[in-house]
């Protein structure tokens, strides 16, 4: 009896210590909800360390007043069943006014209508599958701070046929939500621009694999002149170095799950040449020498991890916050609705470019790029406009 | 089944305390249940990591404390044994206020039917395993099965739940009828073997044919169910108090968690139930005493596969999404060590397995990575320590034991009556 | 043509090769304790990250030799392995000897999650791929248009010559009657006088060593190694053993080469292929668990009852 007795004080004790801690006022919460361990979490490490970094300059700055935002570490293992429990978890908690999600397509596919079910503003950084956005669905709090890939795809597509003028295209996909949905949307934009013949065919790797031989001695009888791989970074590395090994010594062209640098780290000297088309661009392209200024930031801090290659949009994130919740707190109103209603109407000043949301939650200005890998670095060489018709050459 | 209502009467019989004494001890036995309830309330509730900790430890040290009390635990065991009804009576309510203490907190109570719908299908595979002795490592194929069957059936063909329902139960149950015709010719490893290949072909093929489950994509937007209109994500609104729509989601899945224990008890405990015991015993003598092997094991694969169906249903409409990834095999393992913990067999014991493996890892989510480093190395503990479970059933435990004496009595190479520190229980 | 099915039969050797490596293990440690070690993967991986750390003391102490970098690469990830995999006979599998199936099968599972789940936690950027050192990197020759490196053949060889020095071991020596003894009947090789602790102790030193081989050469050949490649390998491992019939050694081998070559037959004659790939590999594992329990090397066994 006496243990339990021992156990019930205890719990009340700890309980009365819980009550008494959480009491400060005029303080509200962004739920990140991003891929902290498992084999993802080096990107999730990176967003959510430049996420945090953009809140806390914004309470240091005293821009908001005396609101201060708080940001809470949300880990989904980059797995969609415990990504759509922290949805809720976030949506139940009265204190939550924004959340940030993601990192990957099929975790936003599997969050975005219970973050709608709570009326939580959202905003996606990197998930770059179109239906996780309106109008594709009918959630109406998605906001999206980059490009999703029906652009990109199509960017793509027209640079591999109109610029690099390849004929004979091979798609592979690596069964994620992700890969499945850049393969069909990449087929679709070429057959709608040449008709069906460039695209000569398609297969599929499992996560984690890692001998491809069979499958690129099979590609290499049927003469592709280039190969696009719609996958992820460590798979992207090995499939590479074996197409060169088997001699199917053919531009790879790749998406935002390879634009990395450890992809380079990993792939070493093969993944020279490899292609990839980005919804960012090298920090230097960003105005007024932000992205430096981000780099700089983001190194005082000392974050155990890089920032990898969605830090600069998941920066943007939390700046657009700090800015609308700043504006609310002018006008002595926080609430979801209210920063719901200011996301869809207000202009951000951020990392990544001054920007509004258009009327279906996208970002009203472009950042995409067709990308090189030379000398160990991801090289820009062309830039587009929002339709993806018209180029802009930066480099050969 | 008459023979349980011949051991209900006989205990109603010796119920010689008066109505005094009958009204004091149910006092106490419902206090206590109240304070221990009370105890769990505070532990879920509890956001802090360290705290959190220091709960579970307590709970750790209790539990090791309560297992070195054999008095204290027969003790308790009678009172139960003396007024089981009302003490299921007080459980039943208790739960049902559960999500009345936490109505700011409803992500609580959205936990709470999460810890249901994995107690259905913990459930289910007790029938399989516990009840039958069959192994199966690919339980996720029949929660699959049911997730995708009624989920579809209401995105593609606007089938409501309550058909759905229904309808993923059998499919599990069918794709259980499936692995269990090979699995008649195997045992052991073998079966275990076949089960867990089992799972990890289903799970790739969930992954590939688009046509049948979305592949990658997952199955999204899937409606919650409704009665008459009223759906359940709208909250119910009682005067000026809105209720939590999770709500509707926890009782329904508490509802159908209690149609299950039932179920399982009935069938435990019915001719099926002994049969099924009699093959987990020994197959052999099972089959000499004329027992259709063959037909029992195909049922307890089709019934343990029907409620990971159910489970599976309610899951998809709860969460309102369905991937790949809920159905892999750590899934499976997550339902076996439910089981496991709990203790094999035992339906209580089953239960709280199935809601500690929910809420544990939720409640430690702040430790990210080393979340599982805990739950394998906690796991390994239990087997090495506690391999009949917290709360096995009785028969089990006397067998698990035996077997440890034997293997200890090899090692030591000595005589059984030589081998020293012999626990009492073994001697039965 | 021709030339495409001499290379795909390369393919196919060298992932043969592999399996059979990890293969050795499941089978023996099947043999002698009856349990199917799911954590033989994690060695595997733990071997691949030894050889890694060796890589980069060798560089920090300047050593210039590739070839005395792989050697020691491949001994000392042996000997880590051994212990490794000793220590979890000792501390997990021993306790639970003798138990039913289903509670060594779930310690074994539990150990590959605690040992997997260290290495992400405990070694620097666990989480992340790392790149692999290889003196040989890049480095393929042609026989005509067949494609072919010096790790491959390494592994290749490797891996037929460690199976048949394992066979002998196994056939010929004292240690391996010990070994088949306690594989037979655990008690009856007590009785004889063997201590059955020390045989298990050795068969797993054995297996787990194997496993570290081969985890090294899974780095060689792949350049890159992560922490969760493990089960991938333990999945296929045991599918091999089991196919070519659990504790028959040379049935790992021809299990290993088997399950390859239903992977590059599926890859190179189907379209598509490549995403069924997996699944005719585990219904060769299911047809033959249940057909044939025994591994497709020995007779059918007559069924009981």
């Amino acid at each position: 009896m006496l243990k339990r007795t021992l156990l019930i004080i205890s719990t009340v004790l700890m309980t009365g210590l819980l009550l008494g801690s959480q009491a400060s006022a005029q303080s509200y919460k962004l739920y990140v909800n991003l891929p902290l361990s498992g084999p993802w979490s080096s990107f999730g490490e990176g967003m959510f360390n430049s996420f945090k970094l953009a809140i806390d300059q914004g309470n240091a700055s005293g821009v908001m007043g005396k609101v201060k935002l708080e940001v809470v570490r949300g880990d989904n293992a980059g797995d969609s069943a415990q990504a759509a429990s922290l949805a809720t978890k976030a949506g139940a908690d009265s204190k939550v006014i924004g959340a940030f999600c993601c990192w990957s397509s099929g975790l936003a596919l599997a969050t975005h209508a219970i973050y709608n079910r709570y009326r939580l503003p959202t905003i996606l950084g990197g998930s770059n599958d179109h239906r996780s956005t309106r109008p594709f669905h009918k959630s109406a709090v998605i906001f999206r701070n980059s490009p999703y890939d029906l652009i990109n795809m199509k960017m793509l597509a027209t640079y591999a046929t109109n610029y690099a003028k390849l004929k004979r295209i091979f798609t592979i996909d690596d069964n994620t939500a992700f890969s499945v949905t850049q393969v069909n949307e990449f087929t679709k934009a070429a057959v709608k621009l040449h008709g069906k013949g460039r695209i000569i065919g398609r297969e599929s790797v499992q996560l984690g694999e890692k001998d491809f031989t069979p499958l690129i001695t099979k590609l290499k009888t049927m003469n592709p002149d280039a190969v696009f791989y719609a996958g992820h970074m460590v798979e992207a590395a090995l499939f590479r170095q074996q197409m060169l090994k088997l001699g199917l010594n053919v531009p790879m062209m790749s998406s935002g799950g390879v634009f990395s640098n450890t992809y380079i780290k990993v792939a070493g000297k093969a993944s020279e040449g490899t292609l990839a088309s980005f919804w960012g661009l090298p920090l230097d392209h960003y105005p007024e020498g932000r992205g430096t200024a981000f780099v700089k930031a983001y190194d005082a801090a000392k974050f155990q991890d890089p920032f990898e290659s969605f830090g600069p949009m998941a920066h943007a994130a939390g700046q657009v916050y700090v800015q609308a919740v700043a504006r609310l707190a002018k006008a002595g109103k926080v609430t979801r609705k209210a920063l719901l209603a200011e996301l869809n109407k207000g202009q951000y000043k951020t990392t990544i470019g001054d920007f509004g949301f258009d009327e279906h939650g996208m970002l009203d200005i472009l950042h995409i790029g067709i990308f090189r890998v030379e000398n160990a670095k991801w090289k820009l060489l062309y830039r587009t406009d929002r339709a993806a018709t018209k180029f802009q050459k930066i480099a050969d | 089944m008459p023979e349980v209502d011949f051991i209900d009467t006989q205990v109603a019989r010796e119920d010689t305390r008066s109505l005094v004494e009958k009204a004091r001890d149910r006092l106490i036995l419902g206090g206590c249940q109240v304070a221990l309830f009370a105890a769990f309330l505070v532990g879920i509730a509890l956001e802090d990591t360290i705290l959190v900790t220091g709960f579970l430890l307590l709970l750790i040290a209790g539990a090791i404390g309560w297992g070195r009390m054999p008095k204290l635990n027969r003790w308790a065991g009678a009172r139960l044994a003396k007024d089981k009804r009302f003490a299921r009576l007080v459980l039943i309510a208790l739960l049902a206020v559960f999500p009345f203490v936490f109505l700011d907190n409803p992500y609580l109570i959205h936990l709470g039917a999460l810890a249901a719908i994995f107690a259905i299908m913990a459930l289910g595979l007790n029938i399989t395993l516990g009840f039958c002795g069959l192994l199966d490592v690919g339980f996720a194929v029949y929660f699959a099965a049911g997730a995708y069957m009624s989920s579809q059936l209401a995105v593609m063909f606007d089938v409501s739940f309550w058909i759905g329902l229904p309808l993923g139960g059998l499919t599990a149950a069918f794709f259980g009828f499936l692995v269990a015709w090979p699995a008649l010719r195997v045992s052991d490893h073998y079966l275990a073997l076949v089960t867990l290949g089992y799972g990890l072909i289903m799970n790739l093929l969930h992954r590939n044919f688009t046509f049948l489950t979305h592949g990658t994509d997952g199955v999204i937007n899937i409606p919650p169910p409704s009665i008459f209109g009223w759906d359940f994500v709208t909250p119910i609104e009682i005067g000026d108090l809105e209720l939590p729509f999770q709500m509707n989601f926890y009782f329904l899945a508490l509802i159908i968690a209690v149609l299950t224990i039932f179920v399982s008890i009935r069938l435990r405990d019915s001719n099926l139930g002994r049969q099924w015991e009699a093959i987990r015993e020994d197959e052999v003598a099972a089959r000499c005493f004329g027992v259709n092997v063959r037909r029992l094991k195909i049922i307890a694969f089709s019934t343990g596969a029907f409620f990971g169906g159910i489970g599976g249903a309610v899951f998809a409409h709860m969460i309102g999404f369905v991937h790949p990834d809920n159905f892999v095999l750590l899934t499976s393992i997550m339902i076996l060590a439910m089981v496991i913990i709990g203790g094999m067999g035992n339906i209580a014991g089953v239960v709280v397995g199935a809601v500690a493996l929910t809420l544990i890892p939720e409640r430690l989510r702040e430790f990210e990575d080393l979340r599982m480093l805990l739950f394998g190395g906690a796991l390994v503990l239990i087997m090495i320590y506690r391999p009949q479970g917290l709360f096995p059933n009785s028969r089990r435990r006397r067998e698990l034991q035996a077997e440890k004496i034997n293997t200890l009595i090899a090692q030591s190479g000595r005589d059984d009556a030589e081998a020293p520190g012999l626990p009492d229980e073994v001697k039965v | 043509m021709f030339e495409t099915w001499i290379q795909q039969l390369v393919n196919g050797l060298t992932i043969g090769g592999m399996y059979t490596l990890v293969a050795v293990g499941f089978t023996l440690f099947f043999g002698v304790l009856k349990l199917i070690n799911f954590a033989h993967g994690e060695v595997f991986m733990l071997g691949g990250f030894t050889g890694l750390v060796v890589a980069w003391l060798a560089e920090d102490l300047g050593l210039q030799s590739g070839l005395l970098i792989i050697f020691l690469m491949f001994v000392i990830s042996m000997g880590v392995c051994a212990v490794i995999g000793a220590l979890m006979e000792r501390f997990a599998y021993r306790p639970v000897r003798g138990m039913p199936v289903l509670i060594m099968l779930v310690t074994s599972l539990a150990v590959g999650i605690v040992v997997r789940e260290a290495v992400k936690e405990f070694f620097p950027e666990g989480a992340n791929p790392h790149a692999f050192y290889s003196p040989f990197k890049y480095d393929s020759f042609q026989l005509g248009s067949v494609v072919l490196d010096y790790t491959q053949i390494g592994l290749i060889l490797s891996s037929i010559v460690l199976v048949y020095g394992v066979y002998l071991l196994v056939a010929k020596t004292w240690v391996g009657r010990a070994m088949r003894a306690t594989s037979e009947d655990l008690d009856a090789a007590r009785m004889m006088g063997i201590d059955v602790d020390i045989v298990i102790r050795n068969t797993f030193f054995l297996g787990s060593a194997l496993g570290g081989v081969a985890g090294v050469m899974n780095g060689l050949l792949y350049l890159s190694i992560r922490f969760d490649m493990g089960w991938v390998m333990a999945i296929k491992g045991f599918t091999a053993a089991v196919v070519g019939g659990l504790g028959n050694i040379y049935g790992a081998m021809f299990g290993g080469y088997i399950v390859a070559a239903v992977e590059v037959l599926v890859v190179a004659l189907i379209p598509e292929g490549s995403r069924y790939k997996d699944v005719f590999v585990f219904l060769l594992l299911i047809v033959v668990l249940v057909f044939r329990p025994s591994g497709l090397l020995r007779a059918p066994e007559k069924k009981m009852g």
